[in-house]
């Protein structure tokens, strides 16, 4: 099905490809879709490439609309969703994915619910409907990744992270320890890239069991450290236009904490140098959370899904938030202080934020039982 | 009688399957090509274009050849590999019919120079897929002495009167002249 990977203007990585389904026209494909809509229906790599298809023309993503479609079926299942929100639905697996499809792009019937997502959906289907909803952070679906070990690193990216995936924010570190000190070694070797030499030796001594290996290790402020350098070139690359493909998303990449700061002097004229790029990036990606916090976002919706990891810590958990929080200049319910935004120059968000009463439990924050006073809409 | 020389003939070869769209040719071509060289980039400037339909999985990389003041008459559909392509897509010219190899500011046609003083096009170094490849082809050449253009005026002349009567013309010519 596959007819040719192709690039995007003047990208050398070929990370789009155009595909070919017979009897049907051609369309172009991401990387990551080639499977979800497979798993969602734990077909084959030709059902889910032939119903993308279908979804692609549509303007369905690859990553809420299969969830939320699975979704369905497992409340059916359930007997949650019954016979008569499904009229007509073919018997077979992939013949229901193909109906809900056309039901949600339709807007028709239950696809009217489902349209809006599993947390949105789950709440208007009710019945028990919630349990179902269980990938979700944020309110978002999430990749469908279920894993054993926890890991510290990612709990804080899943948990604080603002652009809602978690591909927004990882990248510049590596996914998992590399088995023997050797293979460590040769990786650091030429690895510049890394805005402090701290992070080589995080790595380095970074083993698969033993004293230094997940979950304790990386340490808490170590995994502080790194996730704050990984999400920082993900919003550099956003300020910048540029695509994570070729940056924040990869170990090692050709633009980098190093050689930014001279691209924007050349390009825009700004005097700029590392400091001055990340005081810029700590603004904007403050901006996001202040705007977030604004119209709600608390602690308790930093959570991953409960059964992201089999292994949970509660305690360890705590202590990553709290010091991650303090380490961002966030209070302990992730809201930016006074003296951080002060720093930022963003002293009347602090006004705006005591106007709202936003440091006094919820103030006048609207949630969603409470929505906000006329006039105060935000 | 015609003499046969040896010429370097500079080619691209291109590799129309390997072409993955992503125009990096297109935009070292147009920097190196700007004035102060590598201040700009503009694939509109560009002398080598990549005529594409994604949809149709169809990516030609063309370099710019000769500019024609008038369109041609071909507008030949090819069908290659089941997909179809336009005559224009593998032409080369700077033509009226088309918007690519034209200076986008003057309108004055581009040309490919093959990227002189450089060890190759720069496109060719450039592509990331290996989609073009410069060569060297030695071809023979016919060189014939060409004739004057006087010479040439006076054959047309001699076919239309016969030689005699444009020699009696001249010498009428000459002599009114002394006279």
């Amino acid at each position: 099905m596959r007819t040719r990977f192709i690039s995007c203007y003047n990208c050398p990585v070929k990370c789009g490809a155009t595909l070919d389904v017979p009897d049907k026209s051609t369309y172009m494909m991401k990387c990551f879709t080639k499977l979800t809509y497979t798993m969602a229906a734990m077909s084959d790599l030709e059902f889910g490439l032939t119903i993308a298809q279908r979804a692609t023309e549509y303007g369905v993503d690859g990553y809420s609309a299969p969830q939320v479609m699975a979704f369905a079926l497992e409340l059916y299942e359930a007997g949650i969703l019954t016979d008569k929100d499904f009229p007509d639905m073919p018997a077979d697996n992939e013949g229901r994915f193909f109906y809900l499809l056309d039901k949600i792009v339709n807007r028709e019937g239950i696809g009217d619910v489902l349209a809006d997502g599993t947390y949105w959906a789950a709440k208007e289907i009710g019945n028990g409907a919630e349990e179902y909803a269980h990938n979700n952070i944020k309110k978002i679906e999430q990749l469908p990744l279920k894993l054993g070990r926890f890991n510290p690193i990612y709990f804080l990216m899943y948990c604080t992270g603002e652009k809602i995936n978690i591909t927004q924010i990882e990248g510049q570190f590596p996914q998992a320890p590399f088995p023997k000190r050797e293979h460590r070694e040769k990786f650091v070797k030429d690895w510049f890239q890394v805005p402090d030499e701290k992070f080589k030796q995080y790595f380095l001594d970074w083993d698969i069991k033993g004293d230094n290996a997940l979950p304790y290790y990386p340490t808490v402020e170590m995994c502080c450290d790194i996730v704050d350098w990984q999400e920082k070139m993900h919003y550099i690359d956003d300020a910048l236009g540029m695509c994570a493909g070729l940056s924040s998303f990869h170990l090692k990449p050709p633009y980098h904490m190093h050689n930014f700061p001279k691209f924007v002097s050349a390009g825009a004229g700004i005097d700029m140098d590392e400091d001055s790029l990340s005081h810029a990036a700590r603004r904007y990606r403050t901006l996001v959370r202040a705007n977030n916090i604004r119209r709600g976002m608390r602690r308790k919706d930093e959570r991953p899904p409960e059964d992201h990891w089999k292994q949970r810590i509660p305690e360890l958990e705590k202590e990553l938030l709290d010091t991650y929080y303090q380490f961002k200049g966030w209070n302990e319910q992730g809201i930016p202080t006074k003296e951080s935004l002060h720093d930022l120059d963003l002293d009347y968000v602090y006004e705006e934020f005591e106007k709202r009463g936003v440091y006094s439990e919820n103030g006048a924050t609207p949630t969603e039982d409470t929505p906000a006073a006329k006039g105060e809409e935000v | 009688m015609a003499e046969k020389k040896k010429k370097i003939v500079k080619t691209i070869k291109v590799n129309a399957d390997e072409c993955n769209g992503c125009r990096g040719c297109e935009l070292i071509c147009s920097a190196f090509h700007a004035e102060p060289k590598y201040s700009s980039n503009n694939p509109a400037r560009s002398r080598i274009r990549v005529i594409r339909h994604p949809l149709k999985d169809i990516y030609v990389p063309v370099y710019a050849g000769e500019y024609t003041p008038a369109e041609c008459a071909g507008r030949d559909k090819y069908v290659l590999d089941g997909k179809e392509y336009e005559e224009c897509a593998f032409c080369r010219a700077s033509c009226p019919s088309r918007d690519e190899f034209k200076e986008p500011d003057s309108g004055l046609p581009l040309k490919c120079d093959m990227c002189e003083g450089e060890d190759e096009p720069l496109c060719v170094k450039w592509c990331l897929t290996d989609a073009l490849t410069y060569e060297e082809r030695e071809e023979d050449v016919e060189e014939e002495e060409s004739p004057e253009e006087m010479e040439i005026g006076l054959e047309a002349l001699a076919k239309q009167y016969g030689l005699d009567k444009i020699m009696e013309t001249v010498a009428r010519m000459s002599m009114a002249k002394k006279e």
